[in-house]
């Protein structure tokens, strides 16, 4: 089993697929923010898990008696709901990574929000109603690191898509662009 | 009467069975958080279906019921 689910930048997956895919349906790409905007997460996380090995380490060099007793039971207890909150975080961070996909078919674009645990929206346009594709990269990290925002204008109810710090956008604008100029050149 | 109920409230004893009262309902508190986190795990893998979707259940199940642990766990020791 490969992990290549887990990039940001993801050429025909296996085994993926999504709510309202249709049958006859090919999934081409999944992009993710990059794989640099999660380091904020990353970082708190690593503080959550060290922060009590940190206090222990401050108790015992300051002296146990400085500080109000705690009972070993309840220290016992806050403990292990301490890392079980750590655990949380790290894993709705990832799963809120994860799962805020834009998806690139044979047929349409499919946008997928997750914000925390509680909303979700999913927005998705044909190909054939894309109009014009532009993306920009500003910022240090971003140029650093090629990532940027993609802008799909649309002539759709919904008139404008933003695939959010994707990698590589100049290659998303490229693929866009291919598809729609494929798809219409069919039809016409 | 009332100043006996606060003495004994401010006394070590009365203190940590505030801080039980107070740990038990921010657990449950908790518990809810984490069932709501299985119903949307499961809501996030519908929307987008991978051969991670079984690992995401099992650890958002697995969370539930070390918080379930957690709380029968300060039941019997607070």
């Amino acid at each position: 089993m490969s992990f290549s689910i887990l990039k940001s930048f993801v050429e025909s997956p296996d085994h993926a697929c999504f709510d309202g895919e249709d049958k006859d349906e090919k999934i081409l790409y999944v992009l993710r923010k990059h794989l640099v905007t999660n380091v904020d997460w990353i970082f708190v996380s690593f503080l959550l898990f060290i922060t009590p090995l940190l206090v222990s380490r401050f108790v015992a060099l300051f002296g146990p008696s400085t500080f109000p007793h705690i009972p070993a039971n309840y220290l016992s207890v806050i403990i292990i709901f301490w890392y079980l909150f750590a655990f949380i975080y790290v894993f709705e961070s990832f799963l809120v990574w994860f799962f805020n996909v834009y998806i690139i078919t044979d047929k349409r674009i499919v946008d997928m929000d997750f914000h925390g645990l509680l909303y979700r929206n999913i927005s998705q346009a044909p190909i054939r109603n894309i109009e014009d594709v532009t993306y920009n990269i500003s910022g240090a990290l971003k140029v650093i690191f090629n990532y940027g925002d993609v802008l799909i204008q649309t002539a759709g109810e919904k008139v404008e898509f933003e695939f959010e710090e994707v990698g590589n956008p100049s290659k998303v604008v490229d693929i866009l662009s291919d598809l729609v100029s494929k798809l219409k050149g069919h039809s016409e | 009467m009332t100043s006996n109920i606060i003495s004994n409230l401010l006394s070590p004893a009365g203190i940590l069975t505030l801080a039980k009262v107070a740990i038990i309902i921010i657990e449950l508190i908790y518990l809810v958080f984490s069932f709501i986190a299985i119903r949307q795990v499961s809501l996030m893998n519908k929307g987008f279906t991978t051969y991670l979707s079984v690992l995401f259940t099992f650890l958002a199940f697995a969370h539930f019921f070390a918080v379930v642990f957690l709380v029968i766990l300060s039941l019997a020791i607070l």
